[in-house]
């Protein structure tokens, strides 16, 4: 019982931070510019005035546009609950790492979808741009996830991966785990639409990807869409925090290691949003038809990871 | 010099033949003077004025044999209902979306309340998997309004076409009027940055050969030299920016937010209106303001180097503008494309150094070429002309002596030309005074060609890349739209 509530409020917590994630995000880059920025918690107060907000549906759509928000949505909600926090135990524990995958580019095909149900041009552009990238980013993500399994026996559940790897001691700092990390940063970095692969913070219709795929929805459903994909880079680093790098994880019930998991995986947060910043700072957007190389190159890493486990 | 209309494409042709090249070609209503076409062109410091009597307004369009003409004879037919047989709708409207029923803007007398909006012609490509992406009027972002149609193959732009027109004010029809009466306050708000260019212009074309006093000459000189740097740093600045790289994005507008704040110690305001008149400039500038304006320039040749360090060190920048947006050599040759977009080209074009007007007869400058046409150079043009221009006003500074800053100006009748160096180029106001009156005055922005040289440019790079390529080229919608 008491299991299942710490896994209830671990995933509340990863979906109630998720906005501050983004909002850190943004604070650390206006701060790399000599600029001032919106507060941290000004995503929370955009979210709340687009709830409060109106619809305004182009009549080109069909059910589908009104519903993909949700089913977005809840594929994010779902990901919170199979994603151990700062606690290995998960509210559902019959998801596997494919399911995660999939739960993914389930989320990526409804946007895909939605991109094209507006029948504008640009949401269309962003669309077939998407998938472009996702062709590699699926199986790059999967690779990476799968090779961190593989190096801790841990079969395809991604919530025995920390224990175990905490377990194996300074033999999990293998080249196999530093590869898949790089991999996954890689994938990460794509798939949560930032710089070199797109612009979140850009006004160029022309130039978007996943922003042009946004660009019909209003009120409710933009919320929800920009809650989703804020869940999802908070989600990515969550991963990246406890499975490439379970260490400060809490593994028992105990108090005092809950506490240390709670710390640990907030500092997690704000030193992979602070990596991020930094990223996107230092480079510019790549062009288009150059951020396949980058994603081979993500690719790569994993499957390199997968191999220097058997061979090494 | 009189040219008949028959004569006129060939003696355009063989005029080019000799160097010279075509400035504009505007039409004039009948009334106090009879309905012509005045052709103005130029070579060096020589400026040719063909004047064409026309019997009626319909005549043989020059378009097909002179690419150059095509921008001014559908400017002619939209604005002063001339009709050039031929020419027809085949490269969409110059200027006007909204036209007037069986009327024309510039007609003397009172217009028709009623207009229509002109439908944009259909010049889309046809072909297996080749469609037309509509961009704009409004965009995403807080940028001028003009409407684009990309005929793209996937991501490849195949054809591009401009529709302006969104920001027609009818410039032209207000500057008529009687000609002492000083327009300064009109013509500074023609194109928002570029205010002191187009006074400037607009003062050279009152003044005629009047003198100008000395000191007045060489504030002028400072101050248009402020506006470029200003301009020039956003537009690098803007070019980070469209490439997502955030940091020198910021810097580069900080830099242009910092010589407008010296602008506004200097001049009393931020963008220099109110500082030139027709016959000098309206106020002096203090021994403090001067201090102020050498302070900004020492720190900005240090600036700038460490701006462009930021740009040209970094690789993934440099992929995304080389190579990007080319204009060719010899596309900007036949199109006459203007300023630092031409300049970038290889192609050596600068008021400044061709005819020099107020003190840049007595400095010294380089003119700065790059040879590639991409991105890249265009960027490097500008980043180059920074650092000329903080030596032009450092020159200027140091020849300031005490004068009188203004003299007044008897505007005679004839034509009167006012030709300078804007930031975005080669920038012409044409007024014809006739008793007293201007009877048609017209201001010829670099834009108005420079986009034409965009849509040549455009072809062959991938639809994400034209925000890149566009901001390079930064035209004017305002000073083309008027």
């Amino acid at each position: 019982m008491l299991n299942f509530v710490l896994a209830l409020v671990q995933a509340a917590f990863l979906i109630s931070v998720s906005p501050l994630v983004t909002g850190m995000v943004k604070k650390f880059k206006a701060l790399m510019q000599h600029r001032k920025g919106a507060d941290i918690f000004q995503p929370y107060r955009d979210l709340a005035k687009l709830f409060r907000k109106d619809e305004t549906i182009s009549e080109s759509t069909s059910i589908l546009f009104r519903i993909i928000p949700y089913i977005c949505f809840a594929a994010m909600v779902l990901l919170a609950f199979m994603v151990p926090v700062f606690f290995t135990d998960i509210l559902a524990p019959y998801g596997d790492l494919i399911t995660m995958v999939y739960l993914f580019t389930l989320y990526r095909f409804c946007m895909v979808l939605g991109g094209l149900e507006g029948g504008s041009v640009f949401g269309g552009m962003g669309s077939s741009r998407e998938m472009m990238m996702s062709v590699l980013i699926e199986p790059a993500l999967l690779l990476a996830i799968m090779s961190v399994c593989v190096l801790s026996n841990g079969g395809t559940s991604i919530e025995a991966v920390p224990a175990l790897l905490i377990g194996m001691g300074t033999a999990a700092f293998c080249p196999a785990l530093i590869l898949a990390a790089a991999s996954f940063i890689i994938t990460m970095v794509a798939e949560n639409a930032r710089i070199p692969f797109d612009n979140p913070a850009t006004h160029l219709e022309l130039t978007m990807v996943h922003e042009a795929m946004l660009l019909e929805y209003s009120g409710r459903g933009l919320a929800l869409m920009e809650l989703s994909s804020q869940m999802r880079l908070a989600i990515f680093m969550t991963i990246l925090g406890t499975v490439f790098i379970p260490w400060g994880i809490s593994l028992g019930t105990e108090p005092v290691d809950l506490l240390v998991g709670l710390v640990s995986i907030m500092l997690k947060l704000v030193v992979v949003s602070f990596f991020l910043a930094m990223l996107e700072s230092a480079i510019s957007k790549s062009r288009l038809f150059k951020t396949p190389n980058l994603l081979t190159a993500s690719f790569v890493l994993a499957l390199l990871a997968i191999i220097s486990l058997y061979i090494l | 010099m009189q040219v008949p209309i028959e004569e006129l494409g060939n003696t355009i042709t063989s005029r080019m033949g000799e160097g010279y090249g075509l400035m504009c070609m505007y039409a004039t209503e009948s009334g106090d003077m009879p309905r012509t076409v005045q052709t103005l062109m130029r070579k060096d410091a020589d400026i040719l004025h063909l004047e064409t009597v026309l019997e009626n307004d319909s005549y043989p369009s020059m378009s097909f044999t002179i690419p150059q003409v095509r921008p001014y004879e559908r400017e002619m037919m939209e604005m002063s209902g001339l009709d050039p047989a031929g020419l027809g709708d085949r490269y969409g409207p110059q200027r006007l979306q909204w036209p007037y029923k069986d009327a024309h803007p510039l007609q003397k007398g009172e217009l028709p309340k009623e207009r229509y909006n002109a439908p944009i012609p259909d010049n889309r490509l046809s072909g297996d998997g080749v469609f037309e992406i509509p961009v704009g009027p409004v965009h995403a972002g807080i940028i001028e309004p003009g409407h684009f149609r990309f005929s793209v193959a996937g991501e490849p732009i195949l054809k591009v076409r401009t529709h302006m027109g969104y920001v027609y004010r009818g410039v032209e029809k207000l500057m008529e009027g009687p000609a002492d009466i000083d327009r300064t306050r009109l013509t500074e708000r023609i194109s928002g940055d570029t205010c002191v260019a187009n006074s400037l212009a607009y003062a050279h074309a009152m003044e005629g050969d009047t003198e100008v006093p000395k000191r007045a000459r060489l504030l002028r000189t400072v101050f248009a030299e402020m506006e470029r740097i200003y301009c020039h740093f956003s537009d690098i600045g803007g070019i980070a920016q469209d490439t997502g790289f955030s940091v020198p994005a910021t810097y580069g507008a900080g830099l242009r937010e910092k010589v407008l704040r010296v602008n506004e110690v200097v001049g009393g305001h931020r963008f220099l209106m109110g500082t030139i008149v027709p016959g000098g400039v309206r106020r002096d500038i203090s021994d403090s303001s001067i201090k102020a304006i050498r302070n900004r320039i020492l720190k900005i040749s240090f600036d700038i180097e460490e701006l462009m360090g930021m740009l040209v060190n970094s690789s993934t920048l440099m992929d995304r503008v080389e190579t990007t947006g080319t204009l060719t050599n010899k596309v900007a040759t036949t199109y006459r494309a203007l300023g630092p977009a031409a300049r970038a080209s290889g192609v050596a074009t600068d008021v400044r150094k061709e005819r020099p007007y107020d003190a840049y007869g007595d400095i010294g400058m380089r003119l700065i070429t790059q040879p590639k046409g991409d991105v890249y150079s265009r960027m490097m043009v500008k980043a180059d002309e920074i650092v000329e221009s903080t030596s032009i006003i450092n020159q200027c500074l140091d020849m300031l002596t005490e004068g009188p800053l203004r003299v007044k100006v008897e505007p005679k009748d004839g034509l009167g030309i006012g030709l300078v160096e804007a930031p975005r180029g080669e920038l012409l106001h044409a007024a014809n005074i006739v008793n007293g009156n201007i009877w048609r005055y017209r201001v010829r922005d670099p834009s108005f060609i420079n986009w034409l040289a965009l849509e040549r440019a455009l072809p062959g790079n991938i639809v994400a890349d034209f925000p890149l390529v566009n901001k390079s080229f930064n035209l004017s919608y305002s000073g083309n739209d008027l």
